[in-house]
């Protein structure tokens, strides 16, 4: 596995959800879906290429994307992904188990004593 | 359904390899592209955009490697290019590279040899349908084991067991004549019952088999099958040779089928020619059909479906419950009855067939397989002591590798790709050191004895031989690799020199030690089994086996049985023609000969001597010619022997050896006491004959066998006919050979020579166990020893050239070259004794394992001990000369000036 999201300050194992949550809005090219993700969570996510490409790798091989070459609006050629029904399936899921977990760790968190 | 697209995505991405590069390169292109763009737009100036665009990028290369592992064939490939890296690494050390994969094709060819004939004799299945579901019988007297049967016996558990096995039986193989077209021709032909084939699941390949109406009493029209070899070497796989006929003794068969190729038998080694209904057998006395007199069938059994061995073992000591009363009833012998009485019916798993090889061999091949396992160990030890020299001679180069980044896995990854690939040359070298190996052990084995083996590899013994491979791989290579890959790069690159480090090696020397220790325990172990052999060499056979050859006649097939009259004349003329013949210096002919299994055992009264009640008199009984001592070299010590005098109408003699003159006649003179030979039990009177001799004794049927009486008789006063004929011959006699069996051929065109054998061969058959034993032990110990020998030099070498600024400077203060060669000399001797003192322990356990095996060596012999001890010195302290010799032609200069 590559490194992943270390550096940029993601919780591990997110950084796939956070992908097809970007290319549920719309498809994307990688750089894109980079921009994307850092101004969307303010500036506190950075994805490098070396982390987005094994991750773009991963989904297109599960099936989750697709890519396909098309052309940006500047006239360049970019290979855009798009989110698959499995894809769109599993971030559904994903999206739900994710706030279950969040919902139950904040009430860890803010649990006082008294509280139970 | 995930696993399937990922395992799916690797191939296309494998076949489309070069596609998914160029996609991935263009994709971080334009990445770097729409980057630059996007910085550009916001502000920066286009180079400090390329820049930074480059900078967040990263190395291009880390970011291709990180995305092509993603998938599984990553893996695959870099495995690949491991195992490519392997190979160059190899190739750029070609000494090492040879000696290694020459030491593992030693070691692992020589396991995988006797692994084949472990395989051939006692692993492989029959080559039958289901051979799971076969089951043998035989008989469990108090001290033996007889595993054939009368035909009543095997018809009673034919008929009586069929709801839960379906029994066959069929006679041993065994020489005698047909005659096909021409003069009579020497075949090996077998009896069968009826549902033989069918019953094993074996088709015909032409033809058809035997059918169970081929086989019935009265006997019907007389069929034979022949085996594939036979079909190709007599016939030239002629097709027309279904519904040819051979005349066989007084009947004529009709080839009706041919059996499969492969197909031998239900008994491992024999390999039969012609396979024929029991009931056609020709002139057998009716006592053959009835009772139990006659026990010449082995048995086969298939369980039925469903039907446990423990539920047919139960129904069968059932039915056999019956045949033991039977047989019991219908002898005379009160001694017989009793064995019979206390004997019990062994029921056991028979899938490999039953094998005549089995018994005698199992045990031999169990210890070799793992004599030869300690070869294999040693040659791993070597390996391995080459791979660490080799990592410290790389040390450097490991060093750079980690210091510039490579993943410790990785360099061990390296190291262990190398070590797989050395070990799979090394194997498949193996499989050509077995192949060769094998069918010189299998001429060894079937040059005495008539066995056909089949050693060709299957997949059992590819499958070992890749086993043992691996094995030996990770023994050789795991450890010499976690240790380059734990290299601390900066104290390695700052050591002078490059190679320095460590001079002491501790595991290195553990690793010669071991190998010192275990050729150690192989050369004893070897010393003993040979000291064992000489011992049963050097047992006086009271005969001289050497330059007499063996002929085994059958009288023309329309006069069998040969009338007494025509026997005399027949043999007579055989014998004087072998006479005539220049080199022959003496013939004879006997009913039974030496070291075969068909003696002849009787009972008999002696003048004189009151046997204990309840005991049969017994001795063993040959009917000879007169000079039969003279070609057997048996010495007679009283008397006379016997002469053309004794005729038939002469008064009736006969000559005993010295045992039977001890046991039943004690301290009186043998010569004139009158003896009988009983042919019914209690004795009556038989005709007496007049002892007029006394041989020494002799071993008749075994090296080892206790002495036995033996009585002689002449053949022309008794009613046995004569079996075989012995030649002795004045020089070699494969030079007379060929002569010999054209002039006893011409003597009648209608007999047949059906073999010919030299008694010595007969005799070493005897010991073929121990001999096999003795040689390969031998073999494996001198292998052991050179490996050791290559490992301790190895050793040794490389600790004297770290040595040599060392040696330098003691040569400097005035050390000379008798102190430098003691010096090197001193540390060979260091690790011999650590080996011996491990050793010998070691070597004594083992051998007291092996003690059964031993004859008349203690398992702690001391001379085998010490022979094992020099030889080892002696290869040892050579393996260290060279080194030191070496060491002590080092100028101080020149090697103070390379420090």
């Amino acid at each position: 596995m590559p490194p992943e999201g270390k550096e940029s300050g993601l919780v591990p194992g997110t950084l796939y959800m956070l992908i097809l949550k970007v290319l549920a809005l719309e498809p994307m090219h990688g750089y894109g879906i980079g921009v994307r993700l850092e101004q969307i969570s303010k500036g506190v996510f950075q994805v490098n290429a070396g982390s987005l490409f094994p991750a773009l790798r991963r989904l297109e091989r599960d099936g989750l994307i697709s890519g396909a070459w098309r052309i940006t609006e500047n006239n360049r050629r970019a290979k855009y992904y798009t989110l698959t029904a499995p894809g769109r399936a599993k971030l559904k899921r994903e999206t739900r188990d994710w706030e279950v977990q969040t919902t139950a760790i904040a009430r860890i968190l803010e649990a006082s004593l008294g509280e139970s | 359904m995930a696993w399937l697209r990922r395992v799916l995505g690797g191939f296309s991405a494998l076949l489309r390899k070069h596609r998914v590069e160029q996609e991935l390169d263009d994709e971080l292109r334009a990445w770097l592209d729409i980057s630059i763009e996007h910085k550009v737009r916001s502000g920066m100036p286009r180079e400090h955009a390329i820049r930074a665009a480059r900078v967040e990028m990263g190395s291009l290369e880390a970011v291709k490697d990180h995305t092509r592992d993603v998938g599984w064939e990553a893996q695959l490939e870099s495995l690949w290019r491991d195992v490519r890296y392997a190979v160059r690494t190899l190739r750029q050390s070609p000494a090492f590279t040879a000696t290694a994969v020459l030491t593992l094709a030693l070691g692992i060819g020589a396991n995988t040899a006797i692994f084949s004939v472990i395989n051939a004799v006692m692993l492989r299945p029959l080559p039958v349908e289901r051979p799971e579901e076969l089951i043998s019988l035989a008989t469990g007297y108090p001290d033996n084991v007889e595993p054939v049967f009368s035909y009543a016996a095997y018809r009673q558990f034919a008929v009586d067991a069929t709801h839960v096995a379906d029994a066959i039986a069929a006679s041993s193989v065994r020489r005698d004549a047909v005659t096909i077209d021409g003069p009579p021709e020497p075949i090996d032909h077998k009896w069968v019952s009826g549902n033989y084939f069918t019953t094993l699941g074996v088709p015909a390949a032409a033809g058809r088999t035997l059918l169970a109406s081929d086989d019935r009493l009265p006997a019907g029209e007389p069929v034979a099958v022949l085996s594939d070899a036979y079909w190709a070497r007599r016939f030239g796989r002629d097709p027309w040779v279904i519904g040819r006929s051979f005349r066989f003794k007084t009947t004529a068969f009709t080839i009706v089928g041919v059996a499969p190729r492969g197909f031998f038998g239900e008994t491992g080694g024999e390999a039969p020619d012609i396979w024929m209904p029991l009931t056609t057998r020709p002139g057998a006395p009716s006592s053959v059909w009835k009772g139990h007199s006659t026990t010449w069938l082995g048995i086969v059994a298939r369980l039925r479906s469903g039907i446990t061995l423990a539920q047919a073992r139960a129904r069968l000591e059932h039915v056999y419950d019956g045949i033991r009363d039977g047989v019991a009833a219908g002898t005379e012998s009160s001694e017989f009855r009793r064995n019979v009485l206390e004997s019990r019916l062994l029921v056991s798993e028979a899938s490999g067939g039953s094998s005549r090889l089995r018994g005698p061999l199992a045990t031999p091949l169990m210890i070799l397989m793992g004599l030869v396992g300690l070869v294999l160990v040693i040659a791993c030890a070597n390996v391995a002591n080459l791979m660490l020299a080799r990592a410290a001679i790389r040390r450097r180069e490991t060093a750079v590798r980690l210091a510039i980044g490579a993943a410790r896995l990785r360099v061990v990854r390296h190291g262990i790709a190398e070590a797989l690939l050395l070990a799979a040359v090394g194997g498949l070298g193996g499989l050509l050191v077995a192949s060769w190996g094998s069918s010189l052990l299998v001429t060894l084995v079937s040059g005495e004895l008539p066995v056909s083996l089949d050693v060709s590899p299957d997949i059992r013994v590819l499958v070992f031989t890749m086993v043992v491979s691996c094995a030996t791989a990770i023994v050789f290579g795991l450890l010499p690799a976690v240790r380059a890959a734990r290299i601390d790069p900066l104290r390695a690159l700052r050591v002078s020199g490059g190679s320095g480090g460590t001079v002491r090696m501790p595991l290195r020397r553990t690793l010669v030690v071991t190998q010192i220790a275990v050729s150690l325990v192989l050369l004893v172990v070897a010393g003993l089994f040979v000291r064992s052999l000489l011992h049963l060499k050097d047992i006086d056979l009271g005969f001289d086996p050497d330059r007499v050859l063996l002929f085994q006649v059958t009288p023309p097939a329309d006069e069998q049985p040969m009338a007494m009259e025509d026997t005399l004349n027949v043999y007579g003329r055989l014998l004087a023609q072998a006479e005539s013949v220049p080199g022959v210096s003496a013939a004879s002919a006997s009913f039974s000969g030496l070291f075969t299994r068909g003696t002849w055992g009787n009972a008999i009264t002696v003048e004189g001597f009151v046997p204990r009640p309840g005991v049969t008199p017994r001795t063993l009984a040959n009917s000879i010619t007169p000079r039969y001592f003279d070609v057997m070299r048996i010495a007679v010590l009283a008397g006379r022997g016997f002469t053309d005098d004794d005729h038939d109408s002469a008064p009736k003699v006969a000559i005993v050896n010295q045992t039977f003159a001890r046991q039943f006649l004690g301290d009186l003179d043998p010569v004139g006491t009158r003896v009988g030979l009983c042919s019914s039990d209690p004795c009556g009177s038989p005709p007496m004959m007049e002892i007029v001799g006394v041989t020494e004794d002799a071993k008749y049927v075994d090296l080892r066998e206790e002495k036995q009486p033996m009585l002689y008789v002449p053949f022309t006063q008794i009613d046995q006919n004569l079996r075989q004929i012995e030649v002795r011959t004045a020089g070699a006699p494969a030079s007379v050979a060929a002569t010999l069996h054209r002039e006893l051929a011409a003597v009648d065109r209608r007999l047949a020579i059906v073999a010919m054998v030299e008694l010595r061969d007969q005799v070493n058959a005897s010991i073929l166990p121990e001999r096999l034993i003795a040689m390969l032990s031998a073999t494996f110990g001198l292998l052991a020893l050179a490996l050791a020998a290559v490992g301790l030099y190895g050793v040794i070498a490389y600790v004297t050239a770290q040595r040599t600024g060392e040696i330098g400077v003691r040569m400097a203060l005035g050390a000379n070259r008798r102190d430098v060669r003691r010096l090197v000399l001193r540390d060979t001797l260091r690790l011999v004794v650590v080996g011996v003192v491990i050793g010998i322990p070691a070597a004594l356990t083992g051998a007291r394992l092996l003690s059964s095996q031993l004859y008349q060596v203690a398992p702690d012999d001391p001379l085998a001990v010490s022979v094992g001890l020099v030889t080892l010195s002696v290869a040892a302290l050579l393996a260290g000369y060279l080194p030191a010799r070496r060491a002590a032609h080092v100028d101080p200069v020149v090697a103070l000036r390379a420090e």
